[in-house]
């Protein structure tokens, strides 16, 4: 089955044959790892890489962004100047375009939806065309709005501290461009449900290591209602609504949840497993960010199977209600690696 | 309530343009630019500081403080100087090479200028030599070294080393922090100090500061 629909499954608490779990090597990976190991790695572990088949003869470098290239600062389509040190590992912005609000609305303006995501220039009618082809083959395909698409979207576009204190001062040109903004993403999202997405995926990042990146009550004052408006096409298509935080979020959960989010996707440690169980379990699918800053990175291939075996005990049921992934960042050591994929392939049946 | 304790209390708020007022009314008042500072300005820092630490605030409210205490400080600062007010110590601080986040060391850059100390920011992407040069020149006690990514965290044992190097670690204290930070990793490069928030940095600063 393919791993869209276990998602699915599981979101819907449908007893999947397996838990979903991904993982995602980013392309910083290639120039850090010698790439045989991560080859072999991938080789082996058929349940995390379905389709992956090893090149032959030669093997080729993955695509890096362009928000994602070292040495070659990109201005978005937004306006949004990123930067990077690291080939693969996604950019900072460093240069706001609306830092200075003079700009709206005078030398800024929103670009057109038709020609881009918010951050690529994007021909929609390829992609509508590949997408119909999946269709026609009985494949699946996810919707998703970019990585940012509201709050880091203001973020970029303002500069994070500008924004912050535009909303303690209830700046009101900030309601102008949030309101502007979610028309914008909104075509997007209807665009992605014209074409029949069985998921439609909301990623920001809302939380810093400890805390929300945003009070509760500015959430709810100023994100909330765009959220709200971005989930309910996807709410009333009855498709899952799925939602990605870095981050430590749990004074937001419940605003996420009421805003529409079926499956959430956090970090495990940072929000804590304990506190996750007994949010969510049962009730609300996670889709569960595994650890890439402690135990993962610095500890025992035996402390990891640990982890992956206490988060799918604590969290998932027989009925569904978890998903797992995990990003690979340079670092962390070849042999934590294995045994990371080894686990996450091993407790993915432990209902099955 | 005393104007002091409405400073204090507003800046805990984040009411930037009422600290201001505030700040000017005492001034106009008569009451010593020092005793503005400590009494108003920095308690209510070390206030936030602590709630902070105790997880009562997170960085939001931090920050949104932090700008209503540079706001009352912009006020204060020619009758600072006047006065012969002088900084409670010197630090430099920056993000380390290869990394370019800087909420975390913007917020540690606050809490330090929230306790008084002078704060010079080599922003971010700042190379071991840059931290070790600035801090000579500039007569830094303290060099902070901030790091988000597992990928870039090992340059500050590069900062250990060129500050070695330069031999300047008996005047020169080394604070190391950021998310995959620990006091494992501190110990194993040779750092002098880790902290697990940014308010807990600025106490330690200050401790070094003071010799």
């Amino acid at each position: 089955m393919d791993t869209n629909l276990l998602i699915t499954k599981a979101a819907r608490f449908e007893r999947p044959e397996r838990i979903p779990m991904r993982f995602s090597i980013n392309a910083s990976c290639w120039h850090h790892y010698p790439k045989d190991a991560l080859l072999e790695l991938m080789e082996t572990h058929p349940f995390l890489f379905p389709t992956y088949k090893r090149p032959a003869p030669e093997w080729k470098q993955p695509y890096i962004p362009l928000a994602a290239r070292a040495n070659q600062p990109y201005t978005d389509v937004m306006g949004c100047g990123w930067h990077t040190a690291d080939d693969g590992i996604t950019g900072t912005v460093l240069e706001h375009p609306l830092s200075d609000w003079s700009a709206f609305h005078t030398t800024w303006h929103l670009p057109d939806p038709n020609t881009t995501d918010g951050l690529y220039e994007v021909d929609w009618e390829a992609r509508e065309r590949a997408w119909a082809e999946k269709r026609a083959k009985g494949e699946t395909f996810r919707g998703s709005l970019r990585h940012g698409h509201t709050f880091l979207q203001l973020s970029d576009l303002r500069g994070y501290e500008n924004l912050l204190f535009d909303m303690y001062d209830g700046e009101p040109l900030l309601d102008e461009l949030i309101e502007e903004l979610t028309e914008f993403n909104l075509a997007i999202v209807r665009r992605y449900l014209a074409n029949g997405c069985i998921s439609m995926g909301y990623p920001e990042d809302l939380g810093m290591q400890n805390g929300p990146m945003i009070p509760p009550e500015l959430f709810r004052r100023y994100i909330k209602p765009a959220y709200q408006r971005l989930m309910k096409p996807a709410k009333d298509a009855g498709i899952p609504l799925h939602m990605h935080s870095d981050g430590d979020i749990r004074s937001l959960v419940d605003d996420l949840i009421d805003s529409g989010v079926e499956i959430i996707n956090l970090q495990d440690l940072v929000n804590g497993i304990d506190w996750i169980a007994e949010r969510f379990r049962g009730k609300i699918c996670v889709d569960l960010d595994v650890d890439r800053q402690k135990i993962t990175r610095f500890g025992t291939p035996a402390q990891i199977d640990e982890l992956i075996r206490e988060e799918v005990t604590k969290l998932a049921l027989p009925e569904g209600g978890l998903c797992m992934i995990y990003g690979l960042y340079p670092g962390v050591p070849l042999e934590n690696v294995k045994a990371l994929m080894d686990a996450m392939e091993r407790y993915s049946l432990i209902y099955s | 309530m005393s104007i002091l304790v409405e400073i204090s209390e507003n800046l805990q708020k984040g009411k930037a343009k009422i600290v201001k007022e505030l700040v000017q009314k005492a001034l106009d008042e008569g009451i010593s630019p020092a005793e503005i500072l400590n009494n108003g300005l920095l308690s209510g820092m070390g206030v936030i500081g602590e709630k902070f630490k105790n997880n009562e605030v997170f960085v939001p409210e931090v920050l949104v403080a932090a700008r209503a205490m540079n706001m009352g400080a912009q006020i204060l600062k020619p009758h600072l100087a006047d006065a012969g007010v002088v900084a409670a110590g010197k630090v430099c601080i920056g993000t380390v090479q290869g990394d370019l986040h800087d909420i975390g060391k913007n917020l540690v850059k606050m809490m330090m200028e929230g306790k008084g100390l002078e704060v010079v920011d080599l922003g971010t992407d700042v190379s071991a030599e840059t931290f070790v040069k600035t801090a000579i020149e500039q007569n830094c006690q303290v060099i902070c070294c901030s790091a988000l990514l597992t990928t870039t965290m090992n340059v500050m044992a590069e900062v250990v080393k060129a500050a070695d190097a330069a031999g300047i670690r008996d005047r020169v204290k080394i604070m190391i922090g950021g998310a995959p930070i620990n006091q494992e990793f501190c110990d194993l490069i040779g750092a002098d100090c880790y902290t697990v928030d940014a308010a807990s940095a600025a106490d330690a600063a200050v401790a070094f500061c003071r010799g």
